[in-house]
Formats: structure tokens, sequence, C-alpha cells
């Protein structure tokens, strides 16, 4: 991989501000890193352009090797039953939040010209099922396979993509226990593991889900 | 043992052909009445093809993208035959075959898939509930091993098919305590896209049987029918929150 050394490496973490971005940002940049955060606006999910323009400004005078997706649109991860939700609930909790992360995806290949890593992280309740979040459920196992999608059509371009699943609310403080308590080092948990995944040696990995909630689920 | 459906009522979504058609023969052939939903008019023949073997079917035309016609189409189903017990989302986008680049597809191209598989799933559970709680009955997904392992050539068809399992796992969470189960179909069947596909390269057909350990490629009504009307059955009333992955063991991993 040619370097240049007019353009030094860049990563890039788009996401919200809740305790799993702030936790990537943090240990990104402990390791070194040239982290550039992205927070995506609300009108992100119908405007590939936007992105693309985001994604342009945020590469600009580096080489982007890194890519980490921890987006949470605003008022998705609110739960819910499913009867009680109208059209504008579903598509604000499901099909923007799939519709964000495959705008994300496109530009980040796009970004990645030189090959790289990208990692998803998601919340668990899709693989074990979470009442009242039906719809985050749905999009969030529609994310975990784009992943895997990627990671099988992009391989050959020396691009690795994997999913960190972490418990809900390590990705929104909306979702925050009462007490705050173990959040933080739960997030800094899962940030290691992003790190290690951006890091030579997990290189040949790609396509996989790693559960980052201290084997709450230990799914089969 | 096969399963019977004597006095339940089945809607399938999607029934003109392909997998949804081959659900709706099965489930007629073990006493459901069904209700034959299709975009189109081919709904018909399915329909006519059940009665024609001693079955009970209407033909009802629905585009699930739209709440009242899904709405209408429940209605309907009540008016004929008093009950809903079971409905299967089978529909896929018309596109739901076309190859398409991860990189490359535009928001035009998901939509296509999304208003189908996405809100087609919100959609008819939603219109379903009141009618399956009221039967104690079952909404089934058909979701697809593209959706658990991804597919190059079919991006968006993949994720829309997951999507579909995390709707179903969540969404037998939240209704179980209402006594209706949900379960998703994964199935691998012959289908009208898939000959197409065959005849486009006609190598595939080979190749995908070799992977196959039973040695051919599922029927959609005496291979995925009949394990689809199981699944509506009493024969299944434990199971909920599942994917069942019909596919002669090419897919093992769950």
């Amino acid at each position: 991989m040619a370097i240049d050394p007019e353009k030094p490496d860049r990563s890039l973490v788009v996401g919200s501000d809740s305790p799993i971005t702030r936790a990537v940002v943090a240990a990104l940049e402990e390791r070194g890193h040239d982290v550039r955060s992205i927070d995506l606006p609300e009108a992100a999910s119908r405007k590939p352009d936007l992105v693309r323009s985001v994604f342009e400004s945020a590469s600009a005078g580096g080489t982007v090797r890194l890519v980490v997706y921890t987006d949470v649109p605003a008022d998705s991860a609110r739960a819910g039953r499913l009867t009680d939700l109208d059209l504008p609930d579903w598509d604000r909790a499901c099909e923007s939040v799939v519709r964000r992360t495959l705008l994300t995806f496109q530009a980040a290949h796009r970004a990645l010209t030189d090959g790289g890593t990208i990692v998803l992280v998601v919340p668990t309740m899709a693989l074990g099922g979470s009442p009242d979040f039906v719809p985050w459920s749905a999009a969030a196992e529609a994310q975990r396979v784009m992943a895997k999608v990627a990671a099988r059509r992009w391989g050959s371009c020396a691009i690795t993509v994997n999913t960190v699943a972490v418990a809900p609310h390590v990705l929104s403080d909306d979702l925050l226990p009462d007490d705050g308590g173990a959040t933080t080092d739960e997030a800094d948990r899962a940030a290691a593991l992003v790190c290690m995944l951006a890091g030579p040696d997990a290189g040949g990995l790609t396509g996989a889900t790693l559960v980052a909630d201290g084997g709450t689920l230990m799914v089969p | 043992m096969t399963a019977t459906l004597d006095g339940r009522v089945v809607l399938v979504t999607g029934a003109g052909g392909g997998v949804g058609r081959g659900i709706a023969l099965a489930c007629g052939a073990v006493g459901a009445s069904v209700v034959v939903s299709a975009r189109g008019e081919s709904g018909t023949e399915t329909a006519d093809d059940i009665t024609r073997r001693g079955g009970e079917a209407i033909a009802v035309r629905c585009d699930v993208t739209d709440r009242a016609d899904v709405d209408r189409t429940l209605d309907a189903a009540v008016a004929a035959y008093g009950r809903v017990d079971a409905v299967f989302h089978n529909a896929t986008s018309r596109a739901s075959s076309q190859p398409h680049l991860l990189e490359d597809a535009d928001l035009a191209l998901w939509e296509e898939h999304a208003s189908v598989s996405l809100r087609g799933s919100f959609h008819c559970a939603q219109a379903a509930h009141p009618h399956l709680v009221r039967s104690q009955g079952s909404l089934i997904l058909l979701t697809s091993p593209a959706g658990i392992e991804g597919s190059e050539s079919l991006p968006f068809y993949s994720v829309v098919k997951a999507s579909q399992r995390g709707f179903t796992k969540s969404l037998a969470l939240e209704w179980g305590p209402d006594g209706v189960r949900v379960n998703a179909i994964a199935p691998l069947a012959v289908t009208d896209a898939l000959h197409r596909a065959f005849e486009a390269d006609p190598t595939l057909e080979t190749s995908l049987r070799a992977k196959i350990p039973l040695g051919r490629l599922g029927d959609s009504e005496d291979d995925i029918g009949t394990v689809a009307a199981f699944l509506a059955s009493d024969g299944a009333s434990y199971m909920t929150g599942q994917t069942l992955i019909v596919s002669g063991g090419r897919f093992t991993l769950l």
C-alpha cells in the first residue's frame, strides 16, 4: 500500500453524539489516529449528494483508511409497540436507518480508494429480538447483512467490513439506564474492539459480527 | 404427519406465482380456505387451481405498499370466511431478481425493495394484528438465505430479507403475550425468476444443485408449502420467533 506523505492516514467516525461515538473517537485518538467526526444531518437519509459532500470534506487532506459507523438517527431508538406506530415513526426507526447506512457505505467505498476497513456498530437487540423495538431491530439486521454484502463485494478492493454488536444503551443516550452506571465502561470496551478490527491483526477478518455485550447473549 | 388446516383461513401475499403460489396450494390442500393475494390478476389462476382440486379459495388484488389495500384484503377475507388465522407475507418487489451493485445502486431501486418487503411487512403486521389476536393465529414472513449470508449480486434483496428476520424475532416477543406467533421461512426453491436465471446461464442449475446436499432444488408447493402449512398449524403452536431454513441443506449457518 503506497503511503503519500502529503496525505496522512485518516479515520472517519460517522455517528451522532452517543457513548459509543465518544468512546470510539477517544480510543482512536489515543492510538494516534487522525480522526474526523461526521454527524449526518437528519435529511441525509434521502440525499446521497449531501452524504457524499460531507465525506469529501472530512476526507480532504488525508487518505481515508478507516470508517466507523455508529450512527443512530434522532428518535429512532424510541420504544413503542408496532401497532401504535404510524408510517413516519416506522420510517424514522427503520427505513431511514437503513438508507443512511447504505449511503454511508457507498460514500465509504468511494473514500477507501486504497483499501481499508469499515466497522459497523449495531444494537444487539436484533440478534435475540426485543419487544417494543421492532423497527430498530429490523433495521439492525438489515445493516448487519449489508455489511456482509459489502465484505463479499469489496474484499477484492482490499476493504474489510465487520460488525460490532453492542447493548442498545451504548448506542443511544436516550436508552441510558437510570444510574448511567456501566455504560462508559461498556462503550470503552466496545471501542477497543473497533480499534482491534481497524488494526493489522484483524486483516483476515471480514463479514463477521462480534458481540461486545459482556456475555449477555452468547449467540449460537 | 401432514399438517391439517381444516377450518382455518390463510392469507398469502404475492401468491400469483413462485413460493407464494406454492404456499397457497399447499395450505389449500390440507383444508385451509385460502385468500390468494397478488398485485395483479395472477392470483386468480392460483385460486382457481385450489378450487379445481376441491379446495376453497378467493383471489384478491392487493398492493402491500398501500395500507388501505391491505385492510381491504383482510376485510375481504373476513367477509368471505369470517376469520383470519394466518397471514403469510411473501410478496417481494418485481426488481427482486435484478442484479445490481451495492456501491452503485440508487435510492429509487432501494425504494422498490423497501416498499414491498419492509413497509409491506409493517402494513401486513399492523393490519393483521386484531384478526390474529382474535383467532390466536400467526404471522409468517418469507425471508431468504440471502438475508442470512448476504448476496453480492442482489444486495438490496439480501438487506430487506435480513430486515424481515429482525422484524420477526422482535415482533414474536412483542406479540407472544397476545397469543400471536410470528415466524419466518427462508426457502430455496425453483421459481420463475430462478428459471429465467437458468435460461440465461445454463451452468447455473448444475452448479447450484451440486451445492445442495439433498441434490435437488426445492419445489414451491411440495417442499416449501408443506413447511409453511405446518407453521400455520396447531403442530407449531409452541414455535415463535424462529426462521426455518428450507434449503435441502444448502444453508446450515444461522
